[in-house]
């Protein structure tokens, strides 16, 4: 299987000012300057070796929107905020003339950040194409349908040309799609959010946003080690340190990259990757943020384990598993 | 990892100084946090502040973490002091890590913590 991930962003996009590319532009400059660089290719391998993601590049500002790509003719999605744009301009890599793929999309929850890219996923628009939104909220259509509706945006949800079906997950069941068994589980957030255990071919993506966790509660904790457990790649919500977790954003519904390792060892995933980027951070700020979780991992790594790898996912991160 | 805690609380004046020496973790967090908050109702029902002796903590988890809140909420809000002294290199970047330096008053010595309770 393979991730995209098309948003990153948490609670609202965040784009980079003018001043914010200067600052790249300028820290680029001033360190080639010293290197002396020639031809073309000596610029590729510094942009790529010598400087660092937080110059040559960005986590990027959409909202979330992740791909899990298991091989056939059908996509899947998890979420549709404002990453879906991208995807439907950048991503269609399995539609065109003589196919007729299936847009699976899977919905942690229908607060706004997480399908407000809707009303700009192209396929909805297209005659026959086939939109399946999948979820475990009873409001999952109605969200929908009033994000579309007067006066949130002028296209109604009835005008939209493609065929959406909205189909309610039980989240005491599994359910096979596109040849991947799909496991939801609730999570602790402001009317609910659901986690969603991808499994295909012995390879597992666990995508669990939007979820804070009661670290004083051991059914609690099982629960979560159990459904993380052995995944390939743990996609997580680390919003907020977790001194704003347990204290000032107490009861905000979303978690820390603390919490988050101890989980993942617990669980022996073997890829953690921070998601849901608190949208005041910028690129040095997630950088930071990335170098001291793979130090809080070393640091609390249990005897007898592997090293966990840790990342935090930006807008265009491709993950082969 | 089988984490071993021993924590001991004496009273120094007014002060009430509780000296954890080991791991707090996921094994011995809780008993760490009842200690805590019983030396911590003793204060609210009497009088005095708090200064945990950091030196001997090898390594806190963020339960652990999470009970330095609770003990330091608790403290606040019936207007007392809760202090912490003289971490260990390891459990400085955990603060740090954390941010937690940035919402307990963290001192480098336990002398330097008494001081800032007169002072
Ligand atoms: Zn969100
Ligand atoms: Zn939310």
């Amino acid at each position: 299987m393979q991730v995209r991930f098309w948003g990153t962003r948490g609670s609202i996009s965040a784009s980079l000012s003018a001043a914010d590319v200067r600052g790249k532009v300028r820290r680029a400059l001033q360190q080639a300057l010293a290197q002396g660089l020639t031809s073309a290719d000596d610029v590729d391998a510094f942009i790529d070796n010598e400087l660092a993601f937080a110059v040559a590049g960005t986590y990027g500002g959409n909202t979330s929107c992740v791909e899990i790509d298991a091989g056939g003719d059908d996509y899947i999605l998890c979420d549709v905020g404002t990453g879906v744009r991208e995807f439907a301009t950048r991503g269609l890599r399995k539609s065109g003339p003589g196919r007729d793929p299936v847009y699976n999309v899977f919905v942690s929850h229908v607060h706004w950040d997480h399908i407000m890219g809707f009303p700009f996923f192209i396929p909805a628009y297209i005659p026959g194409a086939k939109v399946r939104i999948h979820g475990c909220h009873e409001t999952l259509e109605q969200a929908f349908r009033t994000q579309h509706s007067d006066p949130n945006f002028p296209v109604q949800f009835d005008d939209l040309m493609s065929s959406i079906e909205f189909i309610q997950l039980d989240p005491d069941q599994a359910h096979s799609v596109c040849g991947v068994t799909v496991r939801a589980m609730k999570q602790r957030h402001a009317g609910d959010s659901f986690g969603y255990r991808f499994e295909k071919d012995g390879k597992v993506v666990v995508y669990a946003t939007d979820s804070e966790h009661d670290l004083g509660s051991t059914a609690e904790i099982d629960d979560l080690v159990g459904f993380f457990a052995d995944a390939d790649i743990l996609i997580f919500d680390a919003m907020y340190s977790l001194a704003e977790a347990v204290s000032l954003k107490e009861d905000w519904g979303h978690s820390s990259n603390m919490v988050g390792v101890e989980l993942a060892q617990r669980a022996g995933v073997k890829h953690f990757c921070l998601f849901h980027h608190e949208p005041l951070n910028d690129d040095d700020a997630m950088s930071e943020i990335v170098q001291e979780t793979r130090r809080f991992a070393e640091l609390s790594q249990p005897e007898d384990t592997v090293e966990l790898q840790v990342s935090a996912a930006y807008d265009g991160m491709e993950v082969v598993l | 990892m089988s984490s071993e805690l021993t924590v001991d609380v004496a009273r120094k004046g007014e002060v009430t100084v509780v000296s954890p020496v080991g791991r707090i973790d996921q094994e011995t967090a809780a008993d760490f946090q009842a200690t805590l908050m019983d030396g911590i109702r003793e204060i609210i029902d009497g009088d005095g502040h708090m200064v945990l002796n950091f030196a001997g903590v090898a390594f806190i988890s963020s339960l652990g973490l999470r009970s330095l809140m609770i003990g330091a909420k608790e403290l606040r809000a019936a207007d007392r002091k809760f202090l912490i002294a003289d971490l260990t290199p390891i459990v400085q970047e955990v603060f740090q890590i954390s941010r937690f330096d940035r919402v307990i008053d963290v001192h480098d010595t336990l002398d330097d913590a008494m001081v800032a309770l007169v002072s």
